[in-house]
């Protein structure tokens, strides 16, 4: 164990792991500082070292005119933490606590750091993780949406999920309640489905908390919980429009599955579509509170998803474009009655007495037929009413 | 010589039956009250003596020993006021002592001498009549309710010299009517009674769901958004209820008069249906307080007692409801002694599927999925489990709210080629007005007497019972298994489908459990773990 952990420290110490740890960690310092000082020492060492090698005063001299010629103000209290000396063991303390725990972490400068996510221009310095990183060889596709989601869109999710996994795709997302959760599940459906929740806080916090058992089966499955933040970070509805940026960065393409009006989700979309990426969208009634983000990004130019072709399509595992969209039920062989309900079943939650209404079959028969075919998962019963399974 | 009179103390379980005693004799002038008396009983003594005195009596000038036997017992209670003043002036020879021989006196008194009515008198009279008494000597007010108890003479009185003086009493006559006729002219034109199902357009599910749920005595569910007419069906629950035979509404009638509520109930032989604010503590719920009384579980006994907005009710008094749900009695122990009350209500409770109310309803509800589920975990398994039945309601469409859907259905039946299940459908909506639904529920109520015997109901039945009489034949119990799986169902549920099942053929009419009562009973089966993601 202990020879792991010296394996391990001599890996960190090639790539600067504890003077990244303490520069992301310092009070002040946002990315917009520590782009300034990255582009003036090149070695990270030589910066954590500076009061050291230079003195006191002329390193207090040089940060000065480093961030003056950058139309940059040094406040009191952020040189203050530059130089003090308690803040710095005490972050050390920190680092050595996550080096003996089972926390990873990669720095820019590590060769294991997401060759995709080191090409957008704000690529976080460091990431903590737990499991794995995706791999930058494997096609890698975000799927995204509302946290107050409507069936359709989890039942979506959850099958594009599985549908990506079943095709080798790795799967990230924020693991966020709704749609988030249901495509890490769809993607885990699946043997040996690789996904990874990006979160906003640190991975040490399970949030939302009822995803615990998920959180476990990503890792099991070699995939990975990953954040910017330190592990003991505490959920903070300030950093999740941040972490939006590693969902994109990490991924080939970004598909929306349901988005209302000010949705996260867009926040992702704009990224992706600063980084490069592809966005998709899955679209919705026009009717419906959470299909106006998606029509909007569809009118805005993004890629439809219309079966799952359209998505292998864009990821350049499919040569063509197939029309037809895919149909994966009528497997299981109904009688006619059981047909015609099905087919009056939809996305949209119903009651018995509007199946009754509609179908103009008795209620007996509805309502047996309705059980018999969740008993087969072709109807599922959502707070009473039914929508359809498969 | 010391004179005694027959009293009455009224506890929650009923009447105990008590002896006054009073004396007077020489010595300064007083009145001592002794017998372990509360202190509602004690402060009668200034009642008492001004009663007498502006009754024209003379208060014995000397020193008034009262004593209520046996002492051991704590007494509570204002009834003794009166029983106290029959023996003081019996003491001192102006009521002749043979007159209330033999005879319970119960009542209150005003300063001005008044009898004023009490609680609990019916229980009295019972217990009279049990020990072998000739008679009850009742406030006025209280007498229709003594009247219930045949075989027993009943006194009424409005004045303390009422008693004293004949002449007085018959100008004063009391009005002679009698209860049990009175209620069976109300009885008989039930009809009268307003709210009826034929009210209610559309909602042909719920309905049916609830003909089911009272011809078997199953606890019911109801959910949907606001303004779907929960509240609505439910209060209509009453008026498809078959009536009570006498010795039910006896029973009954003792409840209510212990708890000083049977003026409430105009008509002693509509079943009750209590609704109680979800403010409710637990309490006024299954009974308590310092004096214990019974609850609003005890009230409903043998009616409905309906808890509107359950999730809002204090999760702790909900719990209550475990035990009266189970066995049909409600035990309340308190320092001062154990008491067993009747409970046997059958449960009809509404609720919001979500805050807002409108999940899974995605265009308007935006309560996410931990709301809701904090929203059902409200309310804890194990009353989900004592609820048999359990439905969704949606908002009526206009068009069958307006009653105009039976008019679409026959233009449609014009056109269409199938007609056979068109006919089908008209012929459904026949099935709505409550006298109909009545109709069924004594028929189906006739059935399980006769199978289980008096006074029980197919959800009441052991599992023993439930082996003998819902055999499934094997596609059913394949069913069955199916559902015991996917749903994850606990024994209790699984029981509770099979009673379902059974009511559901008993209104058919059919001996057997078939398949089409099993799937039926499992579309109103509760909400499950494996409904919600």
């Amino acid at each position: 164990m202990s020879r792991d952990i010296d394996e391990r420290r001599e890996r960190y110490a090639k790539c600067h792991m504890k003077e990244w740890h303490w520069l992301t960690n310092l009070p002040g310092f946002g990315y917009k500082k520590l782009s300034v000082l990255k582009n003036v020492f090149n070695d990270i060492g030589e910066l954590y070292e500076l009061e050291k090698n230079i003195g006191y005063d002329k390193a207090d001299e040089l940060l000065r005119h480093l961030f003056a010629s950058a139309d940059m103000a040094l406040g009191e209290k952020e040189r203050d933490a530059f130089f003090d000396r308690e803040l710095r063991e005490k972050l050390n303390m920190k680092y050595e606590k996550i080096m003996i725990s089972d926390v990873n972490m990669v720095s820019r400068e590590s060769g294991e750091y997401p060759e995709r996510l080191r090409d957008i221009f704000d690529a976080p310095y460091i990431l903590y993780y737990r499991g794995t990183l995706p791999e930058s060889g494997r096609k890698t596709a975000a799927v995204v949406g509302a946290r107050a989601c409507s069936e359709y869109g989890r039942s979506m999710a959850k099958d594009i999920g599985k549908q990506l996994a079943s095709y080798g795709v790795q799967v990230v997302s924020g693991f966020a309640r709704g749609i988030d959760t249901a495509s890490h599940n769809g993607s885990l459906s699946v043997e040996g489905g690789r996904t990874f929740a990006v979160f906003g806080c640190g991975i040490n916090h399970c949030y939302p908390p009822e995803n615990r058992f998920t959180y476990d089966e990503i890792i099991e499955k070699g995939g990975g919980i990953i954040s910017e933040y330190p592990p003991d970070t505490k959920p903070m509805s300030g950093f999740f429009p941040m972490r939006n940026r590693i969902i994109s960065g990490l991924s080939d393409i970004v598909i929306v599955v349901e988005a209302g009006n000010k949705s996260g989700s867009l926040i992702t979309a704009d990224h992706a579509v600063e980084q490069g990426r592809t966005v998709m969208a899955l679209p919705g009634r026009v009717t419906d509170r959470l299909s106006v983000g998606c029509n909007g990004l569809i009118k805005q130019g993004a890629a439809i998803v219309s079966c799952m072709d359209d998505i292998l399509f864009e990821l350049g595992m499919s040569e063509t474009q197939k029309n037809t969209p895919d149909i994966n039920f009528s497997q299981i062989e109904l009688a006619k009655p059981g047909k015609m309900l099905y087919s009056h079943l939809d996305f949209n939650p119903q009651s018995i007495d509007d199946l009754i209404h509609k179908s103009g079959m008795e209620q007996e028969e509805v309502t047996g037929w309705l059980v018999r075919l969740e008993l087969s998962g072709m109807a599922k019963r959502v707070g009473g009413l039914y929508v359809r399974g498969k | 010589m010391v004179s005694k009179v027959g009293c009455a103390m009224v506890t929650a379980m009923g009447a105990t039956l008590l002896e006054v005693e009073a004396d007077v004799s020489g010595g300064l002038p007083d009145i001592e009250m002794t017998g372990n008396l509360g202190s509602s009983v004690k402060d009668g003594r200034e009642r008492i003596r001004v009663a007498i005195k502006k009754c024209g009596y003379p208060f014995p000038q000397g020193r008034v020993t009262i004593n209520i036997a046996p002492a051991a017992m704590r007494k509570e209670g204002t009834g003794f006021d009166l029983a106290v003043a029959c023996a003081i002036l019996e003491e001192i020879g102006i009521i002749p002592e043979d007159k209330l021989k033999n005879r319970i006196v119960v009542g209150e008194l005003g300063l001005d001498g008044a009898v004023i009515g009490v609680r609990g008198v019916l229980p009295v009279a019972l217990e009279a009549k049990k020990r072998g008494y000739e008679g009850c000597v009742v406030p006025a007010d209280n007498y229709s309710e003594a009247l219930m108890v045949p075989g027993i003479e009943i006194i009424p009185v409005r004045h303390l010299s009422d008693l004293v003086d004949e002449q007085r009493k018959n100008s004063n006559e009391c009005s002679d009517k009698n209860y049990f006729a009175q209620r069976v002219d109300s009885g008989s034109d039930l009809k009268k009674i307003s709210p009826d199902y034929s009210d209610i357009h559309g909602q042909d599910y719920a309905k049916r769901a609830i003909l089911t749920a009272v011809a078997g005595r199953h606890n019911i569910l109801l959910m949907g958004p606001p303004g779907a007419g929960k509240t609505m069906l439910v209060s209509r629950i009453p008026t498809i209820m078959p009536g009570m035979s006498e010795a039910e509404q006896l029973e009954l009638a003792c409840i209510y008069s212990i708890a000083g509520k049977l003026g409430d109930r105009q008509d002693i032989s509509v079943r009750p249906f209590r609704a109680p604010h979800h403010s409710i503590t637990s309490a006024a719920l299954v009974g308590g307080g310092r004096f214990v009384e019974p609850g609003e579980v005890s009230l409903a006994s043998k009616g409905v007692l309906f808890l509107d907005e359950l999730t809002r009710f204090d999760t702790r008094v909900i719990e209550q409801l475990r035990e009266p749900l189970e066995t049909g009695r409600i035990m309340i122990n308190r320092v001062s002694g154990a008491y067993e009350l009747a409970a046997d209500f059958m449960l009809a409770a509404a609720m919001n599927p979500c805050a807002c109310g409108f999940y899974p309803d995605r265009s308007r509800c935006r309560c996410t999925s931990w709301e809701v589920n904090r929203h059902y975990g409200r309310i804890s398994r194990p009353i989900l489990d004592r609820i048999d039945i359990s439905i969704a309601l949606q908002r009526v469409s206009f068009d069958e709210l307006t009653g105009k859907v039976d008019l679409a259905d026959k233009m449609r039946d014009a056109g269409a080629e199938k007609d056979r299940s068109h006919k089908k459908v008209s012929k459904k909506r026949e099935c709505i007005d409550s006298s109909l639904m009545r109709t069924v529920v004594a028929r189906v109520w006739q059935i399980q007497r006769q199978r289980l015997g008096d006074g029980r109901y197919n959800s009441g039945m052991t599992n023993d019972e439930i082996k003998q009489f819902c055999v499934l034949d094997a596609v059913s119990e394949k069913l069955v298994k199916d559902a015991y799986e996917l749903y994850g169902l606990s024994a209790r549920a699984y029981y509770k489908i099979l009673k379902v099942a059974r009511t559901l053929a008993d209104i058919d009419g059919s001996g057997r459990v078939e398949q089409r009562h099993v799937l039926e009973a499992l579309s109103y089966r509760v909400k499950d773990k494996g409904d919600e993601e």
